[in-house]
This record gives structure tokens, sequence and C-alpha cells, in this order.
């Protein structure tokens, strides 16, 4: 029993972090060996983005490319100051975030209320998988014109918008969750007499978690594809906008600073959803 | 066959009981259908427990013993037959089962996993922390409350299992293999908790294995099942005295003999079984 004991708290949380300094030396090479190749592929991961950028800025200076349609990126760079010091682009960008907020929040929250309702209920799932399953492959952008007569021009519609592409893949990925539950975990609350509620909340709840977060971090990166074709019709600022009538003008280097703030906002959302996912789902 | 009047109270050799017993199962059929095809997994089980007893169902893989465990624990409906279990205390729970799979909830701790089945009983949180803290203990996982089974080893696992199940005091309490996962060790060290734990109430158990050392080394009485369609065909009592320990059993010539007449009964069933060509 004491051998146990004592090798099983070697696996104690708590001890966990204050051990590290007592490593055998050989296994201590090997560590600095992999920290090594780690710290390698960082820079590498850095240097693709550098060594195109170079080479762009090189070709651009060079005129070997056509600098009206690939203005170089010290030129980019430039018109981003610019627009950040002018606070036109924040403008845009808090236009742009207030409605992927919005627009989020409208597609995923009766996503994952219909798609709990659905992995919980058949019968739900037989009225309603049929209808999802034919309206899921039309592009939000074919939807545009039918939302602008819907709900106007106004902000309504572009949040309606984001909100459809959103509600598709968040729907989905949490009913799956809940039915990809374990059986064992649903005969362990049936055992021990979970109500409906308890049920619903200790099991379904954090058992459908994990693929629901997987179907929200898919509704995000559709949401920033959508809001610069909600944005191209009728909108006065958003980085959408900002891209449209940039291009429309031939401000080239300013589409390029909406379509780098895109990508930018794309990452840190990325980011927020996962540490939110860790935060919600301690346990993975 | 027999069976209907194997196992029944008294029928095991041992004195008449003048109690009623814990649990009693008449004439249990259970059939599976999987669209047109049917699988008979219990053909006419009957059987009849004492309270307090240890009870340990053995048989070949794939007999129905799962099957017959999770219709005691109320998960699955018999397709014929009854089903009693006696109560005792009305308030108690009426069974724990400690599952053969990974039965552990990933998305709790520890200690959220053990408090589980007193929750959702709804008693004060300061007995279900007193009462959680008390089995953390018992099975050596105080340290570890806070921990999320991921972090754990699989003995510890089954270890929260035993502890989830014992706490809730149930009326009776149903293992289906609950070591059947873990190595030679673990499985020693967790059978002499088991009993530890179980010898301080003994409550009634009915224990599915299909290890024959197992079932000696736990078991009271050992109902011995059929080759699917399971039927209990043999109920031997288990004559050796409590507190058992493994190292005085192994050298316990009771032992080799009840080993030698189990595994008799055990190979006809499963070379019957395969020579019929099911
Ligand atoms: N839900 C189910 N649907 C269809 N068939 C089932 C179902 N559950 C069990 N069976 C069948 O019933 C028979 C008995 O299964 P059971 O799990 O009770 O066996 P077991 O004795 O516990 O086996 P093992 O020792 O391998 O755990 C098997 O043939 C199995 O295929
Ligand atoms: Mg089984």
């Amino acid at each position: 029993m004491e051998q146990a004991t004592t090798q099983e708290q070697r696996l104690a949380p708590g001890r966990r972090s204050g051990g590290g300094n007592a490593l055998p030396v050989l296994e201590d090479g090997a560590w600095r060996a992999e920290q090594r190749s780690r710290s390698l592929e960082r820079l590498l991961t850095l240097l693709g983005p550098l060594v195109v950028l170079g080479l762009w800025e090189l070709l651009a200076q060079l005129q070997l490319i056509d600098t009206r349609f690939f203005p170089p990126p010290s030129h980019i760079l430039s018109t981003l100051v610019a627009m950040v010091a002018s606070g036109d682009l924040w403008y845009h960008v808090r236009a742009s975030l207030s409605r992927i907020a919005i627009g989020f929040l409208l597609g995923a929250v009766p996503g994952i209320v219909l798609g709990l309702a659905m992995g919980l209920y058949r019968p739900v799932r037989a009225l309603v998988a049929p209808l999802i399953g034919a309206l899921m492959p039309i592009p939000t952008m074919a939807l545009v014109p039918l939302l602008i007569i819907l709900f106007g021009l106004g902000e309504l519609s572009k949040w309606m918008t984001i909100a459809t592409s959103v509600f598709f893949p968040v729907v989905i990925n949490t009913a799956a969750g809940v039915a990809g539950i374990e059986p064992i975990y649903i005969d362990v609350a049936r055992n021990y007499g979970a109500s409906r509620w308890s049920f619903f909340t200790r099991i379904a709840l954090p058992g459908a978690l994990p693929v629901m977060f997987e179907g929200l971090q898919m509704g995000q990166a559709i949401a920033l594809l959508t809001i610069v074709a909600a944005e191209m019709v009728a909108a006065s600022q958003g980085i959408g906008y900002v891209i449209w009538t940039a291009y429309k003008t031939f401000q080239i280097a300013r589409m390029f600073v909406g379509l780098m703030t895109i990508a930018c906002l794309g990452y840190l959302f990325s980011l927020a959803l996962r540490a939110l996912a860790q935060k919600l789902t301690p346990w993975r | 066959m027999t069976q209907g009047s194997l196992g029944w109270a008294g029928g095991d050799g041992r004195s008449p009981d003048p109690a009623p017993p814990k649990i009693v199962v008449r004439h249990l059929y259970k059939v599976f259908r999987r669209g047109d095809r049917q699988v008979t997994a219990l053909e006419d089980v009957s059987l009849a427990i004492p309270e307090g007893e240890f009870c340990v169902l053995l048989g070949p893989s794939g007999c129905g013993k799962s099957t017959l465990l999770r219709i005691l624990a109320g998960l699955e409906a018999p397709s014929a037959g009854t089903v009693e279990i006696r109560r005792r205390a009305p308030q108690a729970p009426l069974n724990a089962m400690v599952f053969q799979e990974q039965g552990v909830l990933p998305w709790m701790t520890v200690e959220e996993n053990v408090a589980f089945g007193l929750q959702m009983r709804g008693l004060p949180r300061r007995e279900i922390r007193e009462r959680t803290e008390r089995f953390l203990e018992k099975v050596q996982l105080l340290p570890f409350r806070h921990a999320y089974p991921k972090e754990l080893s699989g003995g510890m696992k089954q270890r929260v299992s035993l502890a989830r199940a014992f706490v809730t005091e149930p009326e009776i309490l149903l293992m289906d293999e609950p070591f059947s996962a873990l190595d030679e060790q673990t499985t020693f060290l967790l059978q002499e908790e088991l009993l530890r734990i179980w010898s301080e109430h003994r409550r009634t158990v009915v224990y599915v294995t299909h290890s024959i050392d197992e079932a000696i080394l736990l078991g009271d009485r050992l109902l011995l099942m059929s080759a699917r369609p399971g039927r209990i065909v043999e109920a031997i009592p288990v004559p050796l005295a409590r507190p058992r320990q493994i190292e005085t059993l192994r050298s316990d010539p009771r032992v080799g003999e009840l080993f030698v007449r189990i595994w008799h009964h055990l190979r006809r069933e499963v070379v019957g079984h395969r020579e019929s060509g099911a």
C-alpha cells in the first residue's frame, strides 16, 4: 500500500511544478536539445513572413512588380500609421467590432440553445436537422439581398448577416457535442438519480462544451469573412467598408491595411476564444 | 436445466435464513433486438441474495453479466421476469454502480465526482462535504481532491468510482469488473481496500468478474453463469473466514480445490459453447 501511495503522490498537481531542478543529467541534455529545436522552430515561423515581406519590398522598390496593385510594405506601413494616428482606423474597427459582437451573439446563442435541444431530444432533431442540412450550404453572401429585404438597410441586416453565418457551425457542433457524450456518463447520471435539470447542467452541458467551442471557433472565423460582405452594401463605416471603398477609389495601400486588420482581428478572436475555452473546460 | 431452484435462499447449502432475501430475481429474460436480429442475453435467471452477502457473478465473456447487473440497477428493463429489492431505509438510494469501463466523469474533480451521488439526492452541503471527505480519506485520495481525472492513474480513477458508490450508502452495491483494466498489483491493493471498506458496513454486493481468483478472494457465494444465453447454473459457497488476505488465501488448500472446481465448470461452458458453433 505504502509504495502505491508514494508513487501516486508524485502525480499530485501541487508538487509537479516544484521538482523541476531534480532532473537527472541525461534527461537534462535531452531537454536542452528539445528546447533548442523549439526556439529554432519559432525563428522559422517568424522568418517565413519576413522573407515574403522583404522580397515584396525589394521587388516593389526595383519596380519589378506593379506598385499600383502591390505597393511596397513600407508604404502600407506608413498608411497604417497615418490611419491609426488620425483615429480613422479605430473608427472603422469599432464599428465592425460591435457588428461582429452583436451578430455573433445573435447567431451563437440560438445556435447553442437549438443545438442542445437537438442533442437532448430526438423529436427536435428529427424536426430541425433536415432544415439545417438544406439551408447550411447556401453561402451567406448569396443571402445578403434577401436579408436586406427582410431587415432593411440599417444595422439590423448586418447583424443578421453575421448571425446567419455563425448560427450553422454552432448549432451543428453543439448538437454533435451532446450526441457524442459517452453513454456511460449518461448511465452514471441515471444511476445516481440525476434530475432533468442536473443532467443538463452537470452532464450534457460540460460534455458538449469542447465540441461546442470548436463550433464557436468556426463561427468566429466565418463572422470575419461575412463582415466584409455585410459592409459592402449600404454601409458608411467598418473595415469591410474601408476595403471596399479603398478598392473602388484605387487606394490600394489603404485596402491592404484593411485586409491586415481583418487578419489581426481573426487572430485575436481565436486567441480570446481559446482562452475562454481553457477557462470553461479546465479538465481538458 | 434445474436452475429454477438454484441460488434460492437455502439453496446454497447454508442454514436457512429466516429473513427474506435482499434481492430476489424471478425468471428473468433479456432479449436485445438489433434490426431483425435477436440476441438472448439472459434466459430464465432466478436468484436470491440475502442481506449483507458479497455475491459474485462469474461467467464467460458475453454471457450477460453486465446485462444482469444493469437490470438490477434499473438501467435496463427486463424482457420478462421480475426483480425485487427489499428496502431497509426508505431514504437511502436503492443502488450504486461501479462501472466496467471508466465511469469517472472527466469534467469533475475527484471531489466533485465523489460528491455527485450525494448532490443528486439534495443533501445539505455540510453533510456532503463531510461524507465526501471521509471517503476520500478512506481511498487515500484526499491530496488529489482538486485534481481532474486526466491527472490520475487508472487505479486512482477506480478508487474514485468506489468512493462515489460507497459514499451514498446504498441498499445494494453493484460492481461490474471494476478492476479488470488494472495491472495485477494495483488490483491486489484495490481488492484489499474494497474488502476493508466493505467490512465496515457489510452492505449487499453483487460483483461481476471473470477472474476466478478474484471471485474466491472477495465472495461469500459465487453464482456461475453459462455461456450466452446466460443462466445461473451453479451456486458455490466460499467457506473461507474473513478478514481474508491474499497471502493466506494463496497457501490455503481449499482455495486450490475451489479454483479447480470453478475452472472445470467454466471450461465446460466456454468449450461447449464454441463446439456448438455459436
Ligand atoms: N445494448 C445492447 N444491444 C444489443 N446487444 C447487447 C446490448 N448489450 C449487450 N448485448 C449483448 O448481450 C450479450 C451479453 O452482454 P453483456 O455485456 O451482458 O456480457 P458480459 O457477460 O458482461 O460480457 P463481458 O464479460 O465481456 O463484459 C452480448 O452478446 C452482447 O452483445
Ligand atoms: Mg460486462
